[in-house]
């Protein structure tokens, strides 16, 4: 087809480099049997609430926690996070749309594994860009609030398509939304059917124990591994 | 600027692994784009067309899709 031209053969995936060091960082995770999990989301969708909500328990369980915040400007959710006396370390991405195992290398020379149960790394609020980039994580959670919307799953597949769990937030607006959260459901476990789905009000606290359990029971598994 | 990500990290692979030794020109990348991997084939060539390195000015992709998340590069065509 072009005779004239050079034509070699590659057979790679795209994105090596960034898996290399992704499998530098599990490895590190686990060694230290750290669970780490990868929030996803749309902005304003409330990972840091969930955070919020979900860390004092964990503290109550003598687990102990982190966050990696990835934002693109500003530490104010890292400010939140240690308002909770949890260690956390902020990566500003100057514009990138996302986190990638680089930055997270980076940012585990800030880190104390030896002393650690559980990482969260709370990814730039974007459903479409982080989903491409491994950090080295346990399993993605991507948080969907009631107020974005039940066709936010077929929109965005690749976010539900490689999540572990989708945690939809904001079930308290239910009362004053004509969102359905069945529809929600549907849609999301059309795209991948293997999807733990956990319903919790950051406002009223329903279903924060039940997902705090999930992740205190996930720690338990990763220690005894 | 996902897809700037993405042709960044494209680069990286090709020039760690020698295939761009010696090429003048990228006239064609062939891809397989998973359904799945959240990747634009226009905004990736777009990307790659604007990265500010020449080889690359011109670049066509030509893609494959399936139904997973992979991003893959097969084969360039080059000068």
């Amino acid at each position: 087809m072009y005779p004239e031209h050079k034509k070699i053969s590659i057979q790679r995936n795209a994105l090596e480099s960034n898996e290399i060091i992704a499998k530098s960082n599990k490895s590190k995770f686990e060694l230290n049997k750290i669970f780490v999990v990868n929030l996803l989301s749309s902005p304003g969708s409330g990972k840091t609430s969930i955070l919020e909500h979900i860390i004092p328990i964990l503290k109550n369980k003598n687990i102990k926690a982190c966050v990696i915040e990835g934002d693109v400007e500003t530490d104010l959710d890292k400010k939140r996070i240690d308002a909770l006396n949890v260690p956390s370390y902020q990566i500003i991405t100057k514009g990138t749309c996302h986190l990638d195992a680089k930055m997270i290398d980076k940012s585990l020379l800030n880190i104390d594994l030896n002393n650690l149960d559980i990482l969260f790394i709370e990814n730039v609020g974007n459903l479409v860009c982080p989903t491409s980039f491994n950090l080295g994580e346990d399993f993605k959670a991507v948080v969907l609030s009631i107020t974005e919307g039940d066709d936010k799953p077929l929109k965005y597949p690749a976010a539900f398509y490689k999540s572990e769990i989708m945690i939809i937030n904001k079930i308290d607006l239910l009362k004053v939304l004509d969102s359905n959260i069945e529809k929600i459901k549907e849609n999301a476990l059309s795209i991948n059917n293997k999807l733990k789905i956990f319903e919790v009000s950051c406002k009223t606290n329903e279903g924060v124990d039940g997902l705090a359990d999930y992740f205190i029971k996930q720690v338990f598994i990763k220690r005894h591994r | 600027m996902h897809e700037l990500s993405i042709a960044l990290e494209i680069l990286e692979m090709l020039e760690k692994n020698n295939y761009l030794k010696d090429i003048k020109i990228v006239k064609i990348i062939n891809l397989t784009i998973g359904n799945y991997s959240g990747i634009d084939k226009n905004y990736l060539e777009f990307a790659f067309q604007n990265l500010g390195d020449n080889r690359f000015n011109a670049v066509i992709l030509e893609c494959n899709y399936n139904e997973t998340d992979d991003i893959k590069v097969n084969e360039i065509i080059a000068d």
